[in-house]
């Protein structure tokens, strides 16, 4: 019955020619529809993120008209989607990215946090327990009087 | 003449490839006629390529429309600078264009070091010979653009081109491929030096000081292009915007992020001998990021409004990345003892700490970017569903990274090298940190509600308070010492350290380009169809339909709206938006030179979308705070600069002295 | 016409890449054995300075300096001892002493046996060298 119900109402609005311009269009209201259904022309079909909200080819402009005056019509959104999804199959349809969209790189940025901990333990080692110190200022004593001499031309 | 052309680039694929085995068996055999004979190689390639491409451009230039690529991306109509630019307006040209950078690149390296590090340069220059054979085998076999017109086998010409895409023939258009491909392509050089210190382990860190400024100089060309594109989307695609997370907008940005991370990170080595394996890490992921990008530009993979571009390379571009990045781990893994730091962790909180946040979120957002570009294609791939993502989506995943990013860049120059204790802390933090505090209460008691702006201004505040200090405590110390005023003791601590000081404005520009981002969280936009003597308001703006009128020239028609504009009752100016048709450029579809009032606060943004009858259609819009983002570029660059100029050298170091080897004291410049 | 140009091309390009002579070999810039850690000694230098710095504009307390400083100093040890253990081996001859590239030490060899001679005080070396091992001068006029 909806069924019916639907391509009855697409006749309808497809039968207004209620003149309407490229402006409305690009509305946000339209682009909000338009981003879910993926564009049929042919030569980007085959892409996976299809600029359906703007683009310009003989698939994209007509079918945003088409949404722009169901939704004059007073159908909503998902109603909208679903008379595409009647004509075109159900591969037009664009869905919402699901969760791991944002889990996966967030996920990257705490496991990099946990592998910068664990790097940052490693190789940390308070200077008091330095291999062998005695050894190092032993050193340090034979080099003393040159490093001074070097320092006091620091500026 | 074609014959010429494409001869030109067949042979300079034969002498690349003589190139990569000459060098390689010179090294090995260690026979220093072949060795330079290879480098001689580079200069060959280079005359060949630089052949071919006079010949592509002087066939674009006098309207040789035999070409197939001509024919393709230009006409008789069309300026004279844009039948320049049309050589990358296409596929093979900008490929053509790729091979000559790399060439130029190659030639200036073999050049400036024909008496330097005699023996890792065989290696260096097999490597950027490689990837020049790669882009050769796709400029000679794949998307040669001497291809001909032919009916029946005999060579024609159309009577004229298709033209080059409206889209692109705009200024700042013709100039931003080449940056950005300046910037892809330079990459290759760190990337050569360091395979070619990591296959002879070379003792200390060589590699990052020759290739330092070109790493800079690289980054610089990058930042260019990718600023540019964005100036180009706001003023010539019409819907206000300058990031639309576009898949070849985020393939400009993966290898910007890594150099950045590159760039920091390579001090870590410098200063501390630590980070060895990471360097060499980041170095080659940068490069291929770039080749990554190309290949996402050029293959079309994920369409966007740039993929003007569709063809088979894909293959190959996808072949070369895995064998590259195949070589290249296996490489690091061999001489992974060769890389060992020298050095350890004095202290948690330290400098060294912030310096690996800093390059965890910058590679963080970078994953965040590259996922985000093939999240649809992984999607689709892997449960067959088609999704959509949208520039709203990416927003809500960069922006807590991306203000993540913007705090270290204040907090990371606060910390000590080596240790910082809480007193030093407390020195460092207390006036930016309550100072930031101060402000972001005041935007939430003048009643600012969107908590991101919020966050943003109050970090940006933070990070310029911090960069600010650090100048004037420098150069108060400075004047006092030498008894010179405050400017010139600016000037002073800059010269003396050009890199660090160059760096703090370069941070600069970054919270400028943060305030101008962030002044789209309060955007108005609305459109309208006018009739002439039809006001409407926008903001404190009123903008008011005068007429329209229309005109044509050899290359398109156009159509313009004259709105008188007024802000709070007083005239301010007649603005004048236009439509163009392009007569014979592919598609027929309008462009927009959009009209901008630009002001330090906010633009005012016009559009003639269209007419519909008798009405015109205007979209107007009220950016707040984004010429900040162009003045942040501008800052950006001028830091670039600052940091590409020698540092004044204020002590020479003693060499160590061996016979034959006498030149007592070497200027030491950090 | 075109096949002319088109031969052209290819010989010039293939006479310029394969006529390589003795006298194209590039001079190389003398290496030190000691420029790895003469860098490292000039890093640390300059992190002294740097740490000098800040402490005077106030950024570091007095702790963290002088701990720092300390760290640097003993750095700078550890390089210099380095340096003098190099130095003793190449003077008890365990390592050869520092020379241009072998293989173009050879062929030089090969044109001009043995005798390289100081332009300004006459000193004689078997080697070519960039500057005189006695002097100081530069050398380069007396291997053409």
């Amino acid at each position: 019955m909806s069924r019916w119900k639907s391509s009855f109402l697409l006749l309808i609005v497809t039968g207004l020619s209620i003149a309407q311009t490229e402006s409305q269009l690009v509305s946000d209201d339209v682009r909000r529809v338009a981003r879910h259904i993926s564009c049929q022309c042919g030569s980007c079909s085959e892409d996976a993120n299809c600029m359906m909200s703007a683009g310009q080819c003989g698939f994209c402009k007509p079918a945003r008209a088409k949404i722009w005056k169901m939704q004059q019509a007073g159908l909503s959104d998902q109603a909208v989607a679903d008379a595409f999804v009647q004509e075109y199959g159900a591969k037009i349809y664009r869905a919402d990215p699901n969760a791991y969209g944002w889990v996966v790189p967030y996920s990257a940025l705490a496991l990099g946090t946990l592998v910068v901990v664990w790097f940052v333990r490693r190789y940390h080692r308070p200077a008091q327990a330095a291999e062998a110190p005695a050894q190092t200022d032993e050193t340090l004593g034979r080099y003393r009087d040159q490093i001074e001499q070097d320092l006091a031309h620091l500026d | 003449m074609e014959n010429i052309g494409a001869l030109a680039v067949l042979l300079a694929f034969c002498v690349a490839i003589y190139s990569v085995i000459g060098s390689i068996t010179g090294k090995l055999r260690r026979n220093p006629f072949l060795i330079v004979s290879a480098e001689r190689a580079v200069y060959g390639v280079w005359f060949l390529i630089t052949l071919s491409a006079a010949v592509l451009v002087s066939a674009l230039l006098t309207g040789d429309f035999r070409f197939v690529y001509v024919a393709e991306v230009s006409n008789r109509a069309m300026p004279t600078i844009y039948k320049f630019t049309a050589w990358w307006g296409g596929q093979g040209g900008s490929l053509l264009l790729w091979s000559w950078l790399l060439s130029t690149y190659a030639a200036v390296v073999v050049f400036t070091n024909r008496r330097k590090h005699r023996d890792f340069m065989p290696y260096v220059v097999a490597v950027l010979s490689t990837v020049q054979t790669f882009f050769l085998i796709l400029n000679t076999f794949v998307v040669s653009p001497f291809e001909m017109l032919a009916v029946d086998k005999a060579i024609t010409a159309v009577p004229d081109g298709n033209g080059l895409n409206p889209l692109l023939q705009y200024p700042a258009m013709a100039i931003h491929p080449p940056m950005l491909y300046l910037g892809y392509v330079g990459f290759a050089v760190p990337f050569a030096f360091a395979v070619g210190s990591l296959i002879t382990r070379q003792p200390g860190d060589d590699w990052i000081h020759t290739t330092r400024r070109w790493t800079m100089v690289t980054w610089l060309f990058q930042s260019c292009g990718i600023v540019l594109g964005a100036a180009w989307a706001y003023h010539v695609l019409g819907w206000g915007g300058y990031w639309n997370w576009d898949a070849v907008e985020n393939a400009s940005l993966l290898p910007w992020l890594g150099g950045t991370a590159f760039l920091h990170s390579v001090m870590m080595q410098e200063k501390k001998g630590m980070m060895k394996v990471w360097n060499m890490v980041l170095v080659s992921a940068t490069f291929f990021l770039c080749i990554f990008g190309t290949f996402l530009t050029r293959s079309g993979v994920v369409s966007s409004v740039h993929a003007f571009a569709r063809s088979q390379i894909g293959t190959y571009f996808v072949t070369f990345l895995a064998i590259g990045i195949a070589g290249t781990i296996y490489l690091i893994l061999d001489r992974l003892s060769y890389l060992k730091s020298e050095a350890q962790l004095e202290s948690v909180i330290s400098r060294e700490s912030s310096f690996m946040f800093n390059n965890l979120v910058l590679l963080a957002s970078c994953f965040a970017v590259l996922w985000g570009t093939l999240f649809p294609v992984i999607s689709e791939a892997v449960s067959k569903e088609k999704i959509s993502l949208d520039a709203a989506w990416f927003n809500q995943l960069m922006i807590p990274i991306g203000l993540f990013l913007l705090v270290l860049t204040g907090v990371g120059p606060l910390f000590a090298w080596r240790r910082t204790s809480a007193e030093s802390l407390r020195r460092n933090f207390t006036v930016p940190g309550i100072s930031s505090l101060v402000l972001v209460g005041a935007l939430a008691a003048a009643g600012v509600r969107n908590f991101y702006a919020l966050i943003s201004f109050g970090f940006c505040l933070f990070v310029a308070i911090t960069i600010v200090m650090e100048f004037f405590r420098g150069a108060r110390q400075i004047a006092a010492k030498n008894q010179m005023n405050l400017a010139h003791a600016v000037v002073e601590l800059t010269h003396r350290n050009t890199r660090r000081y160059g760096g703090y404005l370069v941070h600069m520009g970054i919270v400028f380009m943060f305030i101008g981002f962030t002044g789209a969280a309060f955007n108005k936009s609305r459109v309208d169809e006018m009739k002439p003597g039809d006001s409407v308001t926008l903001g404190s703006y009123r903008l008011t339909l005068k007429d329209t009128h229309e005109g044509e020239n050899d290359n398109y028609m156009w159509q313009k709206a004259a709105i008188e504009v007024s802000k709070n009752g007083e005239f301010l100016k007649v603005m004048e938006p236009e439509s163009r048709l392009y007569k014979i450029s592919s598609g027929r579809q309008p462009t927009h030179e959009v009209a901008v009032r630009t002001r330090l606060n906010e633009d005012l943004y016009l559009n003639f979308a269209g007419v519909n009858g008798d009405r015109a259609v205007i979209q107007s819009y009220v950016f707040p705070l984004v010429t900040w983002i162009w003045i942040g570029a501008l800052t950006l660059i001028f830091g670039t600069l600052v940091a590409l100029v020698p540092s004044k050298v204020k002590r020479e170091y003693a060499r160590t002295q061996v016979v034959g080897f006498t030149r007592k004291h070497v200027p030491v410049e950090k | 016409m075109t096949i002319v140009l088109a031969s052209l091309v290819a010989i010039g390009v293939i006479a310029f890449i394969l006529s390589v002579r003795a006298k194209d070999l590039p001079q190389p810039e003398p290496v030190s054995p000691f420029h790895h850690l003469d860098e490292r000694k000039a890093a640390i230098y300059e992190n002294l300075r740097d740490l000098q710095f800040e402490y005077r504009v106030g950024k570091l307390s007095d702790q963290d300096y002088q701990q720092t400083k300390l760290d640097l100093q003993r750095e700078l040890a550890a390089v210099m001892a380095e340096i003098d253990r190099v130095k003793a081996e190449i003077a008890a001859g365990k390592i050869p002493a520092p020379a241009p590239a072998p293989e173009l030490v050879k062929t030089a060899a090969a044109r001009a046996p043995a005798k390289f001679i100081c332009p300004s005080c006459k000193a004689e070396f078997a080697q070519p060298l960039k500057f005189c091992g006695e002097c100081g001068k530069p050398m380069k006029a007396a291997q053409a």
